[in-house]
């Protein structure tokens, strides 16, 4: 979802803490620590963010980052396709998890429920 | 913080119905078991509904026999036996309620009699279970110092409950943790935190109690929250049921895993659909 601006050395030692599947707790902290150090808070920045806050789980905080960066360059294609591709991921969520239009009818299974068993019990 | 995680009834097999009431049964015995009877008030299936996971994929089997109970003392009923996991999850239950009364105390509310049903439990809980107990120590002085520093980000405020089930599921599971559990334990942890806070929005208003939705969006009550913010917060919770069931599909689990996976992937999504509405809780029991 994530990728390293090649020319931009300000954030190196930030990815390479961020390298891998799943980096460490102390890995993610390490990115934090670093990535605060960074006095000017550019679009980058923003973006930079966003990826450490993914790698905590801080979706709702990542999205935010992103919205950032977009806002302070919108022309960055980059940045538009992680939001898009981390919306993406909270809507496949929300299909999957959409209560299905049985999940209504609690009190008929209930009462089928207890019909059904009362004879096994 | 309890009462918050469901089945999706008219999905859930009778077996398994079947498995989480003597489950359920034998947590209570638990309880008693390692906290004394006094303890049992504060039986949950939130609790129950762990004690299914964790024996699941630490690969304990359950054993379940026909048992006399307090409440059910003439007619025999399948109760789980307690083993030493369901003993360590009572007591972990019984340490949960008395920090939430002790909560509730500090917040300015009521509970200062309730409190004492569980002291003498909590005692022995910590001298039983010293580490598991520490555990809850450390993340729980945390989630207070986020909180008194007035933390407006739902996802920073969740963190220290979120990592606290993260670092309980590496103390259970042993050597069978992985990068997927604790995945998957810190987001039933975040979402337990979250779902909490979004049900108590008008209340924690209200009595100007800490709440990171209230200091995030200040909307006046929950139906402006969610006709304002509802997308975000929305967000907020499908990211984290993406997560967890990306997790859950990794994990090996070595019994049957229906019960759990209604709880994970049916329950919780309503009962957040339900918290989101502003509706009222719906009926649990149901007589088998």
């Amino acid at each position: 979802m994530f990728t390293q601006c090649e020319y931009d050395e300000r954030f190196s030692e930030v990815w390479d803490c961020l390298n891998g599947d799943y980096p460490s707790t102390e890995e993610i902290e390490r990115a934090q620590s670093l990535l605060d150090r960074i006095k000017e808070r550019d679009a980058e920045w923003h973006y930079v963010q966003a990826a450490v806050d993914y790698y905590k789980r801080f979706y709702l905080e990542c999205r935010k980052h992103l919205k950032k960066a977009i806002k302070l360059d919108p022309e960055n294609g980059k940045y538009r396709a992680a939001l898009e591709e981390l919306t993406a991921m909270a809507d496949e969520a929300a299909k999957n998890g959409k209560p299905l239009p049985d999940a209504k009818w609690d009190d008929c299974a209930s009462t089928c429920l207890e019909g059904c068993c009362t004879s096994c019990c | 913080m309890f009462g918050y995680v469901r089945y999706d009834l008219p999905n859930l097999y009778i077996k398994d119905m079947m498995l989480y009431k003597a489950m359920y049964c034998g947590l209570c015995k638990g309880i008693a078991q390692s906290c004394g009877h006094a303890a049992r008030m504060g039986l949950s299936y939130d609790m129950t509904f762990l004690s299914a996971l964790l024996h699941n994929i630490a690969g304990t089997d359950i054993k379940i026999e026909k048992q006399n109970c307090f409440e059910h003392r003439v007619k025999k009923r399948p109760i789980a036996v307690a083993d030493e996991l369901t003993k360590e999850l009572g007591a972990l239950n019984t340490v949960l309620c008395y920090y939430k009364l002790t909560d509730d105390i500090e917040d300015g509310g009521k509970g200062r009699g309730k409190r004492l049903w569980f002291k003498k439990g909590f005692r022995r809980a910590k001298k039983s279970y010293p580490k598991m107990v520490s555990i809850v120590e450390e993340y729980m002085k945390t989630q207070g110092e986020t909180e008194r520093s007035g933390c407006a980000s739902p996802d920073m405020a969740a963190d220290p409950t979120a990592s606290m089930m993260q670092a309980l599921s590496d103390h259970f599971l042993q050597d069978k943790a992985t990068e997927y559990t604790r995945r998957l334990f810190y987001g039933l942890g975040k979402w337990i935190y979250l779902i909490d806070a979004l049900d108590d929005y008008e209340k924690d208003k209200k009595k100007k109690n800490y709440n990171p939705f209230v200091l995030s969006y200040g909307d006046e009550n929950k139906k402006q929250l969610m006709e304002r913010n509802g997308g975000e917060i929305g967000f907020l919770f499908n990211a984290l049921f993406y997560d967890v069931r990306e997790s859950l599909s990794q994990i090996k689990f070595y019994f049957n895993r229906d019960l759990t996976d209604n709880v994970i992937l049916r329950g919780l999504p309503l009962e957040t659909d339900r918290v989101m509405k502003g509706l009222p809780p719906k009926k649990m029991s149901v007589k088998i």
